[in-house]
């Protein structure tokens, strides 16, 4: 096989979130997210064994939910909207977001990934030290039953 | 404490000159900068490491080391209370590090001259 020209880096990554559906709800935070990490989402395998025989019967079973962790750069402009994102964990009962990400940038043609509705499950509050190394952060871990890969 | 603009360093420093600072990227600063958001106008946080080369007497003048110490290691004193009051510019620029090395440094490199100084590295974080 040729080596890919495709391959490419996440940093013009597009990240928007949605308390109100897509497309109208839709908040682009690819200006303040830092990074995106997403765990879970195994399948579950239903596993059988019968005699006469050493080794088992696989099935594929449900999939687990998903865990989309962000860092954040924090910031008090309007229009980064962090007010928006503490509000979502805040209310009680949460307020259900969804989250759509395109690696490539979000242009016509290329792939984006949305999620099912979910919630935010840590809490999105500024923490970090006092060195001045880097930018103040917050992190917000999103749990979201499935992701759905769509072209723009 | 005075200190030289750039338009007027000089291929060597006189007596009367001193003591001067000199801060200049050519002498061994360098900046690193990394992009911290995604998209195509990322947030960057820059590191910038600069020398503050204090000269404080030539070589050979007066008695030397032992006269000049009690100066450097004021200096140097003054230079960290400075820091206490002045670390944060704003909220987007930090004094991370400053490491401070008193002792003979030749300026400028390769002149031949050589003065009792100290040599401030400060390193420091912007984030833009």
């Amino acid at each position: 096989m040729a080596q890919t020209t495709g391959a490419f880096t996440l940093s013009n990554q597009k990240i928007e979130i949605s308390t109100s559906g897509w497309p109208t709800g839709a908040i682009d935070i690819s200006g303040v997210a830092n990074s995106l990490e997403i765990s879970g989402g195994d399948t579950s395998i239903v596993k059988a064994f019968t005699f006469g025989t050493g080794t088992p019967i696989l099935a594929p079973g449900t999939k687990d939910d998903l865990k989309i962790k962000a860092k954040m750069l924090y910031s008090e402009n309007t229009d980064d909207n962090y007010a928006t994102i503490a509000a979502a964990y805040e209310a009680t009962p949460s307020t259900p977001v969804q989250l759509r990400f395109s690696p490539k940038g979000g242009t016509t043609g290329n792939f984006r990934f949305t999620t099912g509705t979910g919630y935010i499950v840590s809490h999105p509050y500024p923490s970090g030290d006092a060195e001045g190394k880097d930018f103040a952060t917050y992190e917000v871990t999103f749990d979201v039953p499935s992701i759905t890969r769509s072209t723009i | 404490m005075t200190g030289l603009a750039l338009s007027t360093l000089k291929q060597s420093t006189h007596s009367a000159d001193l003591p001067v600072r000199v801060l200049s990227l050519i002498h061994k600063g360098d900046a690193t900068a990394k992009g911290s958001t995604f998209g195509a106008t990322s947030a960057m946080t820059v590191r910038w490491t600069v020398h503050d080369l204090l000269l404080w007497k030539a070589v050979g003048q007066g008695e030397g080391l032992a006269e000049y110490e009690p100066d450097l290691a004021d200096y140097m004193v003054g230079y960290v209370d400075w820091l206490r009051t002045n670390r944060i510019q704003g909220n987007k620029m930090t004094v991370e590090l400053v490491s401070m090395t008193p002792g003979v440094f030749e300026w400028p490199a390769g002149g031949g001259n050589q003065y009792y100084g100290v040599d401030a590295v400060l390193t420091v974080n912007e984030v833009i």
